[in-house]
């Protein structure tokens, strides 16, 4: 039961990676915020949720909706387009 | 529209696209990438985007100007990749009947696109600091 994760920007350096496979049941993650907590301690991101925004499957999200295996998470740093 | 690009972006054609026999007034609105930020001297950038929300997000806005605006037509157009001194980064036009709303559109549309489309952008400095991934001001949700 994985989900996919996408990161970006300072989340993409601090991880030193673009993507992985989270595995729900394992890390007993059942909303978005918990996939991130987990992975913040993992890779000590220095963002906090309140610094950054979620999307799950290709659309922004509430930090409380629940994942499902097979979801696409990526966590939005503060943007910096234009 | 709102689409990303890998390659250079042709003003002109984009320009042309838009313009209409009933529209009087055209605005377009360009990003260069400038040599310094926050008083340091800056070699290049990079561009990264999360593709498939950006072009959504980017769209969206686009739209949202169309329904607010009594505008005719309005396009957008943002650069992926390592970008030069003085390459252009982002196009935005916007083609009205009156110029009034072709200025408020072209200006709705840059600022939105700042504050919530998922692009960012890394500088690369002439002294070789480590290079910084920035955040704009503009950024609603932080």
């Amino acid at each position: 039961m994985n989900c996919q994760i996408l990161y970006f920007a300072t989340l993409q350096t601090e991880a030193d990676k673009t993507q992985e496979n989270f595995s729900i049941i394992e890390n007993s993650a059942q909303t978005c915020a918990d996939v991130y907590q987990t992975l913040k301690k993992r890779y000590q991101f220095s963002l906090s949720t309140e610094q950054l925004r979620v999307a799950k499957n290709h659309s922004f999200c509430e930090w409380h909706d629940e994942i499902s295996a097979g979801d696409t998470i990526a966590f939005i740093p503060p943007v910096s387009g234009g | 529209m709102f689409t990303l690009a890998k390659t250079e972006i042709n003003a002109d054609k984009l320009k042309q696209r838009l313009q209409q026999d009933q529209c009087g007034g055209f605005c377009s609105f360009e990003g260069w990438v400038r040599n310094h930020n926050d008083n340091k001297a800056v070699d290049y950038l990079a561009y990264s985007a999360y593709e498939e929300l950006a072009i959504t997000q980017g769209n969206a806005i686009v739209k949202h100007s169309l329904e607010t605006y009594d505008i005719k037509a309005a396009a957008c157009v943002h650069r992926i990749g390592t970008l030069q001194i003085g390459d252009m980064a982002v196009w935005v036009g916007v083609s009205a009947a009156h110029r009034n709303d072709a200025f408020l559109a072209c200006r709705y549309i840059i600022d939105t696109l700042k504050a919530d489309v998922p692009i960012w952008k890394k500088e690369f400095y002439s002294d070789k600091q480590v290079p910084n991934w920035l955040a704009n001001p503009e950024n609603l949700h932080q």
